[in-house]
């Protein structure tokens, strides 16, 4: 147990010095931390936006003697700014772990050090756990640096200081995002090993990203009837949300057939369980943690799910010497 | 000269193919026209019915005022709207890879180190190249054209009007020239990147730029929302910081440029203008892909002119 435990920690912190010294990874965190920035200043200077567009409107209405129709000041959820940085993870954050997972098999591969490795009284789970903890550092740290960026740039642009339970909030999206990040590591490194081309291995993971954090989402957005109109469907036609629910629930089939389609990609549950988490739905916001988790809880279910399947798809891989080396 | 542009043109094509990287990506694209045709019909025979039975609701409420049905005197060729963010999403990314194995694999396999010992200059090799991905790019949209044309006219059940005929021709003209832009850059950067993986994420990042940043700076759209032509189409700036940045930026930004050529031509937007019309109204952005489609391709020449033919093995 000691002496696998050590193996475990010496490949860890290969993994870690390797990958941190690698240009391509600092290049995709640089742009990442520079998005997040760029999206929570987009978003801050959007919602003072619409705070002078209500403060003249307000004006108007009151020179007009009309104060009682002055609707509620929009108000200021930090959390809901997080909205684009979470969206970028997605994206991004997806990106880094593929990088991250096919680095770690391309260095062996092209130093034929794995062969070597496997030779010696190493175990395949010693291995895997090693690299999978070294590079869960990494991603860590590269998530840490994003939030302590959220945090202040939230405080800085909008003189908020986050409470306690946003605070906690914001490490649940961050340890979210930690459990996303890691599935493309693991589904990458599985890839990487499998295929005979690491070239090849690359592009088929870039394509599974495009299903998952693009395709898939995008036909679910689209084929939802409130989409067809900017602004939102019913809200055109003066329907409130009961309404709405009364016409949906005679499209029953056409929504579970869209919400399938969303279900089936990791993206999506990631999304979703973040959007209730930060109360970018609306739905959520405010709400205690029990609230939230009580309909969150399957997306959090699912998005473990799509974690352990793809470690363990690629222990299989890497337990298959034959696969292994042939594709070696 | 013309020869050996050709016969490095044919032969780019060829290994395409023989990878299967040719007939990978263009069952892609054949799956993404069919699926766009289907979600647009699907979608907007849904939207029709949930409208009807709005209306309904909104009698019983005793409502008179009911708003018109936008949806039933929408273009034809409306339904297509999804391949305008399929093209601007994955075709742009597809040639990425497309522009990156088309040089790249002639790297990696040291082809590029003996190539000139032949008779052959750089610049005809890489205008060769640049033919092949053309050549490849053409085939790929002339089959989608045929597959949207054909398509439309089965689930609406009307042939196309010369008028729509030409409005969905020029709309895969332009989305070639857009599917261009990105393979040039996916080549460039196979010329002149140090490693093949920096090769490959350089031009995504590049790509996720043009797809995803500049349109966030000036519509404060997030980029999910970015993936929907409808709320693309109704994104308008709130204030002065928003305005100002529009006009700084949008008219370079090549992805919002192609998706309100796209938006026209298709008929997403609220007027439905004639062709001659959309390509005056629209001929900034039209000039701006051209302008980096030359910009690209004396990128291409300028790194081939200076990449090291006695290079070592290139890094992972």
């Amino acid at each position: 147990m000691g002496k696998s435990k050590s193996i475990i920690e010496v490949i860890a912190r290969k993994e870690f010095r390797d990958s941190i010294k690698s240009k391509l990874f600092l290049t995709l965190v640089s742009f990442l931390i520079l998005l997040i920035v760029v999206s929570i200043v987009v978003s801050s200077f959007d919602f003072k936006s619409q705070v002078a567009d209500y403060r003249s409107s307000a004006k108007i209405l009151k020179d007009m003697g009309k104060s009682s129709e002055i609707p509620d000041m929009p108000q200021f959820f930090p959390l809901k700014s997080m909205r684009g940085v979470i969206e970028y993870i997605e994206i991004i954050g997806a990106v880094i772990g593929i990088i991250l997972g096919y680095l770690s098999i391309s260095r062996e591969k092209g130093k034929r050090t794995l062969q070597l490795v496997l030779t010696r009284p190493v175990k395949t789970t010693d291995l895997l756990t090693g690299k999978f903890i070294g590079n869960s550092f990494l991603v860590l740290l590269v998530l840490l640096a994003g939030l302590f960026f959220s945090f202040f740039i939230i405080w800085g642009l909008g003189g908020l200081l986050l409470n306690i339970t946003e605070v906690i909030k914001l490490l649940l999206v961050f340890l979210f995002s930690y459990l996303y990040i890691m599935f493309f590591f693991c589904l990458s490194s599985m890839l990487s090993l499998w295929f005979k081309s690491l070239s090849n291995a690359l592009i088929i993971c870039f394509i599974i990203w495009l299903v998952f954090v693009l395709i898939i989402p995008q036909i679910g957005d689209t084929m939802d009837p409130d989409n067809q109109i900017p602004g939102g469907f019913f809200k055109s036609m003066n329907i409130d949300k009961p309404q709405e629910k009364e016409i949906m629930a005679k499209f029953a089939t056409y929504e579970t057939t869209r919400n399938a389609i969303e279900e089936s990609s990791i993206t999506k549950h990631y999304e979703r369980l973040n959007f209730a988490v930060t109360g970018i739905k609306e739905k959520y916001n405010g709400k205690n943690f029990g609230f939230i988790f009580k309909d969150s809880w399957k997306d959090l279910v699912w998005v473990l799910s799509f974690l352990i399947v793809a470690y363990f798809a690629e222990y299989a891989v890497l337990s298959n010497k034959r696969l292994t080396f042939d594709g070696g | 000269m013309w020869k050996k542009i050709h016969s490095v043109s044919r032969n780019g094509f060829r290994v395409l193919f023989k990878e299967r990287t040719f007939i990978f990506l263009l069952v892609i694209f054949i799956l993404m026209t069919i699926f766009s045709t289907y979600i647009g019909w699907s979608t907007k025979n849904t939207i029709e019915k949930v409208y009807q039975e709005t209306v309904i609701k909104l009698k019983e409420s005793g409502v008179s005022e009911i708003p018109l049905d936008t949806f039933l005197i929408a273009p034809a060729l409306s339904i297509l709207k999804n391949m305008i963010v399929y093209i601007f999403l994955i075709g742009s990314l597809l040639s990425i890879i497309i522009g990156h194995s088309s040089f790249m694999g002639d790297r990696m396999a040291g082809i590029s180190k003996i190539v000139f010992s032949r008779s052959i200059s750089r610049k005809e090799f890489i205008t060769g190249k640049i033919l092949g991905i053309f050549n490849v790019l053409t085939l790929i949209i002339s089959v989608s054209f045929i597959i949207s044309y054909v398509s439309v006219i089965l689930v609406t059940g009307h042939p196309f009007s010369g008028s729509e005929t030409a409005k969905l021709l020029i709309f895969y003209l332009i989305s070639l020239a857009y599917l261009v832009i990105f393979a040039l850059l996916g080549l460039f950067f196979a010329i002149s990147s140090r490693s093949e993986s920096l090769a490959l994420v350089n031009p995504i990042i590049v790509w996720i730029i043009i797809s995803f940043v500049l349109p966030q700076l000036t519509s404060a759209l997030n980029p999910n929302a970015l993936l929907n032509p409808v709320s693309v189409q109704g994104a308008v700036p709130h204030s002065r910081f928003f305005t100002i940045i529009q006009e700084v930026i949008k008219p370079f930004s090549l992805s919002e440029n192609y998706k309100e050529i796209g938006s026209s031509l298709l008929g997403v937007g609220p007027v439905n203008t004639g062709v001659l019309q959309i390509l005056i109204n629209n001929s900034a952005g039209i000039l701006l892909m051209l302008s980096s489609i030359g910009f690209l391709i004396y990128g291409s020449i300028f790194s081939m002119k200076r990449f090291d033919a006695c290079e070592e093995e290139v890094d992972g």
